[in-house]
């Protein structure tokens, strides 16, 4: 029976170890864990599953520590895992019969890395040297990015080496949430420009620290070390995908837009099937504004091969990524249904992929048709688990569509996983469609231990606000102001109440508070949420009158947000007037200029809307988006049919062609 | 003794001109000549203001015999020969001063400044034409003629004063050249001057074909350092481009250069000939090497310029295309410096950096700058941005513009003043500031009175409009906007157009009522613009737009015509920019 061996370096690892060391427990003969000086329980974890711990004082140098770890190994074979990996279940049949084969002398397996990167999740596949025979003469090298594999081949020339995608493992160490993250892309970075100064040749090693560098997010450093790390490489070095993305994508993060587009036509040139090339390729277009060029490279992106998996593609830029990307595109240039039929593919491709699904369900309109866009989410998420309509539920609620939120939230309810915090998104539907009773025994249910307790008194006290139950609303005033919310959202609250009693023409509470405060910006927020509920249950007068209580001057920050709220709800004239004020301090906002062009659009006032998305055009000349040319030509054309009707009424003998002579 | 100067012209139907040129003389020269060779005209009236001896000459298809006999009439030592399109310029102190600053001289080429009309630019070349009157001095050659003089005869090129021919009209020229064209093929067409004349006259008459044999012929037959060799290459140059030759006319510049390496001209015709065809690093070559050279020697047919902001504007575009917007800005900067009153620098500088940035931060940039010296820099760039609806800017250029500009032009700014303060959404401003000129005159200009009408449409005083409105009809081309005015006012109080009179030109007060349509919708804020203003402008064009649909067919067609036309600009736009089919 072949025997194997887990051999670990670690250090500080406490939170992952035991996840690491149990998914491989049943699988191998002996674990082997060198510390290399943890401050924390790891050692000790390690112990208690057990592995054998040894120490090792950290001088610097990777290879030194795991060789020092393979000493102890007794095993035919050695597995290597770092601490924040996990062995795939799947992977050990495959595993076993593996290390089986009298032929092979070791094996590359895949990787799964899991990057938090931009706030997206990314999972990017690659392989990796882990598992081998145990020989004392093979030997790891290089201080830091350590190889064994040289050594084996050194070794043993005729070594057989193979790839076996059937092992899988599972990394999630470069969340950067984690601080130690950091810490690590830091001691990497020393390491590797030690290493660098000792060996400013090696190619590979520039590479590695400038893919390094393009990690921490030094993007200005990284491109000169990659691009030196290139010169007169051999385009089928394996590392090369790697590199081209790396370089590619720190001139995308800097806006060269036009060398990252030069470079992906360079990389094409060698890599043609390289999807990640082809995608970035449509990012780089998108920034010089060459929608068309951009629709090519995404689908060519999507047309790709699946990928050899030294080219660590990122997971979905042949998929659900590119598809979204045309989405994107397809909605800019108001291609409606193709929008929907490409951030469907997306989801299909990857139901978790949260932005897509965003975008589409913001395309069917929940808000004001509920039904049809029900209709059309169940042909298109076929999928009825909890899990998934808590998922919808959850963007239905923050596109304000209560009415159907509330649906799958309760579909979502009948799973016993159902977390607090959608607890109270349940309950703020639940009082929208004026189910109030439920929605404050909901509320009611979080204790003053419960993490959420303060969000759900503050929902309570909007409820009794916006039924203007003044008593109430004193009531759970004084809970909230004691609690830990930020001050200036006790400010609202404070000013909520006053506003309230003044409404319903009651004494004012306590004397000692001043009327008025000052709004500060992040107040912004917690006041458009307030208009949101409000006119959702068709509060105007309310909050007109509560508008007149602010000064103008205050809201100024806000307004294009508030405008924004009034003009969802249909309440066109009061948007446009807060357009116009915030006009009147951001002169250049062409987002302004086409918010108010729409309130008239929508009033049918087209010469005052063309004008609007012509000054959308003419202030800004950075900010040009092909739907203020869209609207701008759609609002032609409304003019253009008023003043033919009206001629028609004036010349019925001379009629005036309706359409335009040339066809848009 | 002190030498007395006379003037010998001889006319042709010159009243036109003739004033202005006997006005530039009349001081410096002590007799006048004026020789009529049978103007139908008021030529001669005119010429006997000046002088009592003009003398009918019966034409006899000899211009040199007519020259000849205008020197003879004089009783001046010494002789300066004039056309009635010219002017006498630059002269500081007096023509006896130059005589005596060069007692051996015996004859002084004047330089010839004319304006050449595509593109405009101003050629000079020598000409003798201040001479000792001398028996054996003596004009040759029936057409083209020329001034002989001895060879012992000590010749002096000056730059001062110099000769300013205003160019005439196309149309009227045609005889001329017609003429002149009948008479050089009676010549000695072999003679260097015959061809070159004979292909200049085929040349203003745009027969460049024609023209071409004998600028070559010219070219061959001149000696190198024949001053007249200049102009033929030039021509030459000018007519292979003409005829779309361009690889031989840029052969032509490369081969004299080599002869000349100092005629900055060439350097620069050459440059021209690269940045058409988009060569811009070559064309940068050349332009360099035009500037690096200066003005050739006198004599040289030289455009004035090339050696400098001619050159070193077209420096900045070949670098603008380029997008080295750093050197494009440099090399304009230098133009202007060079040659203010040159606006197409100022225009390509302030439009390059505007799509860079904004045009409120470019303008007050190149106000810091000490760029803007002369009003009439000021005065463009204002019409520029209320062209392209920056009025409030427009207006700021005005301001800069007052206290750089002549007391006599002051009048000219201000109406353009008011018309800014109008179109920047400040009616009741513009209003004042009319108020304010009639105080100092009390009929105020046409154009100032369609601008008070303006004022008073956008604050929708309709009665008070029309009333002025009346008042202008009877104003030869104000009259059809003051119509339009009246159109709009009419439907305004009494929502129809029915009182409108039949033979009203419609077709004119549609076009002027859609000019002021355009106007009203070209309006651009900024941070100062009362927002409310807009509304002003808006009710305008709404008011337009509902009298264009209202007055006929025709005029609604237009209005609808003229929107679609917007709507497919705007799409091209969006296509090119977004790389949309």
């Amino acid at each position: 029976m072949t025997k194997l061996s887990l051999c670990m370096i670690v250090k500080d690892e406490a939170d992952t170890i035991g996840s690491c060391l149990e998914s491989v427990r049943d699988l191998v003969d002996e674990m082997i864990v060198v510390d290399t000086g943890s401050a924390d329980d790891t050692p000790r974890i390690a112990e208690s599953l057990g592995a054998k711990v040894h120490h090792f004082q950290w001088n610097d140098d990777f290879s030194e520590a795991r060789n020092y770890s393979l000493q102890f190994a007794q095993g035919d074979w050695i597995l290597f895992l770092d601490a924040d990996e996990i062995l795939v279940p799947q992977s050990k049949d495959a595993l076993r019969r593996g290390i089986t084969d009298p032929e092979v002398e070791g094996y590359f397996i895949k990787i799964l890395n899991q990057l938090d990167y931009d706030s997206q999740q990314e999972i990017r596949a690659d392989l990796v040297f882990r598992l081998f025979r145990n020989r004392k003469e093979y030997r790891f090298q290089n201080a830091i990015h350590e190889q064994i594999l040289d050594s084996i081949l050194e070794n043993n020339p005729k070594a057989v080496i193979r790839v076996n995608e059937h092992i899988t493992i599972w990394h999630t160490g470069f969340r950067e949430q984690r601080i130690q993250a950091k810490d690590k892309r830091n001691r990497n970075l020393r390491l590797l420009q030690r290493e660098l100064e000792r060996n400013p040749d090696n190619a590979m090693l520039r590479f590695h620290y400038g893919e390094e560098l393009f990690y921490a997010k030094r993007y200005a450093e990284a491109i000169p070390e990659l691009r030196k790390a290139s010169a007169g490489l051999d385009p089928h070095t394996h590392y090369v995908p790697k590199l081209l993305r790396a370089l590619i994508t720190s001139h995308l993060m800097l806006n060269d837009y036009g060398t990252a587009i030069q470079l992906v036509k360079f990389g094409i040139s060698h890599l043609p099937f390289f999807a990640d090339l082809h995608y970035i390729g449509g990012l780089a277009s998108l920034g010089i504004g060459d929608y068309s060029l951009a629709r090519t490279y995404f689908n060519n992106a999507i047309n790709t091969p699946e990928q050899p998996i030294h080219y660590a593609s990122v997971n979905g830029t042949r998929s659900f990524l590119s598809h979204y990307q045309l989405g994107k595109i397809a909605e800019e240039l108001m291609e409606y249904d193709e929008a929907i039929h490409e951030y469907t593919k997306a989801v299909h491709d990857n139901p978790n992929f949260t932005p897509a699904l965003e975008s589409l369900i913001a395309l069917l309109n929940p808000r004001r048709a509920p039904h049809e866009a029900k209709a059309k989410l169940e042909t298109i998420i076929r999928d009825e688990s909890p899990l998934t309509a808590l998922h919808i539920g959850k963007i239905l609620f923050q596109q304000s569509a209560f009415g159907l939120a509330l649906e799958y939230l309760e579909k979502a309810n009948k799973s016993r996983e159902f977390p607090a915090e959608a607890a109270i998104w349940k309950a703020i539907c639940l009082f929208q469609q004026g189910q109030e009773e439920e929605s404050m025994a909901i509320l009611q249910s979080f204790t003053q231990d419960h993490p959420l307790f303060v969000n759900a008194a503050f929902e309570q006290f909007l409820n009794h606000w916006l039924k203007k139950d003044l008593k109430q609303v004193a009531a759970f005033r004084q809970p909230l102001l004691d609690s830990k919310l930020p001050s200036d959202i006790k400010q609202v609250i404070l000013f909520l109440h006053q506003f309230l009693a003044k409404h319903l023409s009651q004494p004012l509470p306590e004397s000692g508070e001043t009327a008025l405060f000052t709004l500060s910006s992040s107040c912004g927020a917690a006041l458009t949420y307030i208009f949101i509920r409000a006119l959702d249950l068709s509060e105007i007068e309310l909050i007109q009158q509560l508008i007149k209580e602010l000064s103008m001057e205050q809201l100024t920050d806000i307004s294009k947000e508030i405008g924004t709220v009034f003009h969802k709800y249909g309440y066109f004239e009061l948007a446009a007037d807060f357009f116009k004020h915030y006009l009147k301090k951001h002169p250049n906002s062409s987002e302004c200029y086409y918010l108010l062009a729409q309130t008239h659009e929508e009033q049918g006032r087209h010469l005052e809307a063309s004008n609007y998305y012509r000054l959308a055009l003419a202030c800004n000349k950075d900010a040009h988006r092909p739907q203020y040319y869209q609207a701008l030509i759609r609002s032609y054309r409304y003019l253009r049919q008023q003043i033919t009707e009206e001629a028609a009424q004036y010349f019925p003998d001379h009629p005036l062609p309706v359409q335009p002579s040339k066809e848009v | 003794m002190q030498p007395t100067i006379g003037l010998a012209m001889i006319v042709h139907n010159d009243q036109a001109h003739l004033v202005q040129c006997l006005e530039s003389v009349k001081s410096h020269v002590q007799e006048m000549v004026i020789v009529d060779i049978g103007s139908a005209d008021e030529t001669t009236a005119i010429a006997r203001r000046y002088t009592d001896k003009v003398f009918e000459y019966s034409w006899n298809d000899d211009f040199s015999a007519a020259r000849n006999f205008s020197i003879d009439q004089l009783a001046t030592s010494w002789v300066l020969v004039m056309n009635a399109d010219e002017r006498l310029e630059g002269l500081t102190g007096t023509l006896e001063a130059l005589l005596t600053q060069h007692p051996d001289t015996d004859g002084f080429y004047l330089t010839i400044c004319q304006t050449a009309p595509d593109p405009e630019t101003d050629d000079t070349f020598p000409a003798l034409r201040l001479f000792r009157r001398d028996p054996a001095y003596r004009f040759e050659g029936r057409v083209y003629e020329t001034l002989r003089l001895p060879e012992a005869a000590k010749r002096l090129m000056v730059t001062a004063p110099f000769i300013k021919r205003i160019s005439t009209p196309e149309a009227l020229s045609r005889d001329k050249h017609q003429r002149n064209l009948a008479l050089l093929q009676q010549m000695d067409t072999e003679h260097s001057l015959i061809s070159f004349a004979m292909g200049l006259e085929f040349f203003q008459l745009k027969r460049y074909e024609d023209a071409l044999p004998h600028l070559q012929k010219a070219l061959n037959s001149t000696q190198p350092d024949d001053g007249l060799r200049t102009a033929v290459i030039r021509y030459l140059i000018r007519c292979l481009n003409a005829l779309g030759r361009h690889a031989e006319a840029i052969g032509i510049c490369i081969k004299e250069t080599k002869r000349y390496p100092d005629y900055c001209d060439l350097h620069y015709e050459g440059g021209v000939i690269f940045e058409e065809k988009g060569e811009y690093p070559l064309a940068i070559k050349w332009f360099t090497k035009a500037v690096e050279c200066q003005k050739p020697p006198l004599g040289y047919f030289h455009t004035i310029g090339t050696e400098s902001f001619l050159s070193l504007y077209h420096l900045g575009y070949c670098h603008e295309m380029k997008k080295e917007y750093l050197k494009a800005e440099e090399n304009y900067q230098k133009a202007i410096t060079s040659n203010p009153d040159f606006v197409k620098p100022l225009q390509r500088l302030f439009l390059m950096k505007s799509a860079l940035s904004d045009p409120a931060t470019v303008l007050y940039a190149l106000f810091e700058s000490e760029l803007i010296k002369m009003a009439d820099q000021a005065l463009f760039l204002g019409e520029l941005l209320f062209d392209i609806g920056y009025y409030r800017l427009a207006n700021r250029c005005l301001e800069k513009a007052l206290p750089l500009s002549q007391t006599t032009d002051s009048h000219r700014l201000h109406q353009r003043m008011v018309r800014y303060e109008n179109y920047s959404g400040n009616p009741a401003g513009a209003l004042q500031k009319i108020d304010q000129l009639r105080r100092s005159q009390p009929t105020i200009d046409p154009e100032i009175a369609v601008e008070e009408i303006m004022a008073l449409m956008l604050l929708q005083d309709y009665s008070a409009a029309a009333d002025k409105a009346n008042a202008l009809s009877g104003q030869g081309q104000f009259s059809e906007t003051a119509l339009a005015i009246l159109a709009m006012t009419t439907l305004a109080r009494e929502h129809t157009l029915s009182g409108i009179p039949e033979n009203t030109n419609k077709a004119a007060v549609a076009e002027r009522i859609l000019n002021i349509i355009e106007r009203c919708l070209s309006f651009i804020p900024d941070s100062e613009t009362d927002p409310d203003s807009m509304a002003l402008f808006i009710n305008l064009a709404s008011l337009g737009i509902r009298t264009l649909t209202a007055l006929s067919p025709d005029s609604a067609a237009m209005l609808i015509r003229y929107i679609d036309d917007k709507a497919d600009t705007v799409q091209n736009l969006m296509n090119y920019k977004f790389n949309l089919s």
